[in-house]
């Protein structure tokens, strides 16, 4: 599929940190429970083979508190509150927000390729698939860290990255059409040089997938409690 | 005053040594870092030092080459004005927190007291350095974001106060534009605190930028220098 071919050109996130956004994710979103044990070699079989980089996501996430090493290639999630989430969201806020104030204020911000991808997606959200659009949202995000030219923000940004909010397996695709939008405007908004506009599409896209996310934890640990 | 280190995880001392070395000079740009001497030096395994490394090659400070050692890029324009820009958007974010939510301010509060209540003459680069450490992890702390100290101590390490002669105008500078934001904090007037602080950060990093580029210069022309003879 083109649409899918026009996605290859990423390497802003390295396999490893990949991984641990999905894993993040699946965290978050309570697909993953607490206590619930990471074999490596299921972790494999989900992410098709690559241990080295599946070893390196699960340092990551260790360091972040999201996982805790069990014993020899096991680990466990760990539990996490809501308050860690959003304090997450937070972090990716105001990181994004910073990288969408770079980009606004350049004079040479190449747009076509993101206008290129931004057109392409929304005439294919109807039969997109749920990696072709986490991969899409990816791309549109990380293309804008990348221009805003700071490799710390860019490194910072990855460590708290989980991509879109995605609650099942299910396709949203009212979702992904309002996401579409936003990211329509973020990017109408840093061709104007307007600042505001581009920050208000973005922070109410964080917004809401904060709440839901804190909604989809929250019912975990309430199940939990029960 | 002590500076610990407790709740840094090794990986990221590992980053930060490495980070100050490289800024003051003692790496220089070019040079091959080994683990085998790395662990030597560190007295850790070879594991927290490869992950530092992997921290540092993410910020553009060392490139990984052939699966091994590790090259020094080296400070540039560049990170110092991206370090910059990032302390001063994390820093807003938590003077905004602590206006809205009148969060408690005593522990800042007293640790600037007790720098006020210090002549100046008897300051040391190692006392300066740790006030203002802790000064920048406690207005951290007022974000009421406890992640973001995970990302504090990628940052304060920041430039070396080291590189600097003479540095008693710049503390006394530095200690009177940190009461200057908290009044503002105390005075619930979150962007007058922000833009103070703001205009802190950009004089630190003009006068690191100054250093930085007379050191490259002084370098160049000993390598002139030397070349000729």
């Amino acid at each position: 599929m083109l649409f899918a071919k026009s996605l290859k050109p990423i390497n802003q996130i390295p396999t490893n940190n990949r991984i641990a956004a999905t894993i993040r994710r699946a965290i978050f979103t309570g697909e993953y429970k607490a206590g619930q044990k990471l074999t490596l070699n299921e972790l494999e079989t989900t992410f098709g083979g690559f241990r080295t980089p599946i070893r390196e996501a699960l340092v990551i996430l260790e360091s972040q508190g999201l996982i805790e090493h069990a014993h020899n290639r096991i680990s466990r999630v760990a539990k996490i509150d809501t308050k860690f989430i959003r304090d997450t969201y937070d972090i990716r806020e105001i990181l994004e927000d910073e990288a969408i104030r770079k980009c606004c204020s350049l004079p040479d911000f190449q747009a076509d390729q993101l206008l290129k991808l931004q057109d392409s997606a929304e005439k294919a959200v109807e039969s997109m698939s749920l990696e072709e659009y986490v991969n899409y949202d990816l791309f549109f995000h990380s293309e804008i860290w990348r221009q805003a030219r700071n490799k710390k923000l860019i490194s910072f940004i990855t460590q708290v990255w989980n991509g879109p909010y995605v609650g099942s397996d299910e396709k949203e695709v009212a979702l992904w059409k309002t996401a579409m939008k936003e990211h329509r405007d973020i990017l109408e908004g840093i061709i104007a040089h307007d600042t505001e506009k581009a920050q208000l599409a973005l922070n109410t896209q964080i917004e809401r997938s904060r709440e839901r996310t804190i909604r989809a934890i929250q019912k975990t640990l309430d199940g939990g409690t029960a | 005053m002590t500076v610990t280190f407790e709740t840094v995880p090794l990986n990221q001392q590992v980053a930060n040594e490495l980070r100050t070395a490289i800024m003051r000079g003692d790496i220089k740009d070019g040079q091959r870092l080994q683990l085998a001497e790395l662990e030597a030096t560190f007295h850790i395994s070879r594991t927290p030092i490869k992950e530092g490394l992997m921290m540092l090659e993410h910020e553009g400070f060392v490139q990984h080459e052939r699966n091994k050692d590790f090259i020094v890029i080296g400070m540039s324009e560049e990170y110092i004005n991206d370090y910059y820009d990032l302390r001063k958007v994390f820093e807003a974010a938590a003077i905004k927190n602590a206006c809205k939510h009148k969060e408690d301010l005593s522990a800042i509060l007293s640790l600037q007291n007790s720098i006020e209540g210090t002549s100046i003459k008897t300051l040391t680069v190692d006392l300066f350095k740790d006030y203002s450490a802790k000064f920048h992890s406690e207005l951290w702390k007022l974000s009421g974001n406890t992640r973001i100290i995970g990302f504090l101590n990628f940052l304060f390490e920041g430039p070396g106060v080291e590189m600097f002669e003479n540095p008693f105008k710049h503390w006394e500078k530095t200690i009177k534009e940190h009461r200057a934001v908290l009044d503002a904090i105390q005075q619930g007037n979150s962007a007058k605190a922000v833009e103070l602080n703001n205009a802190h950060q950009e004089r630190c990093r003009s006068r690191l930028l100054k250093a930085w580029k007379d050191k490259q210069a002084r370098e160049n022309q000993e390598e002139v220098m030397h070349g000729q003879a």
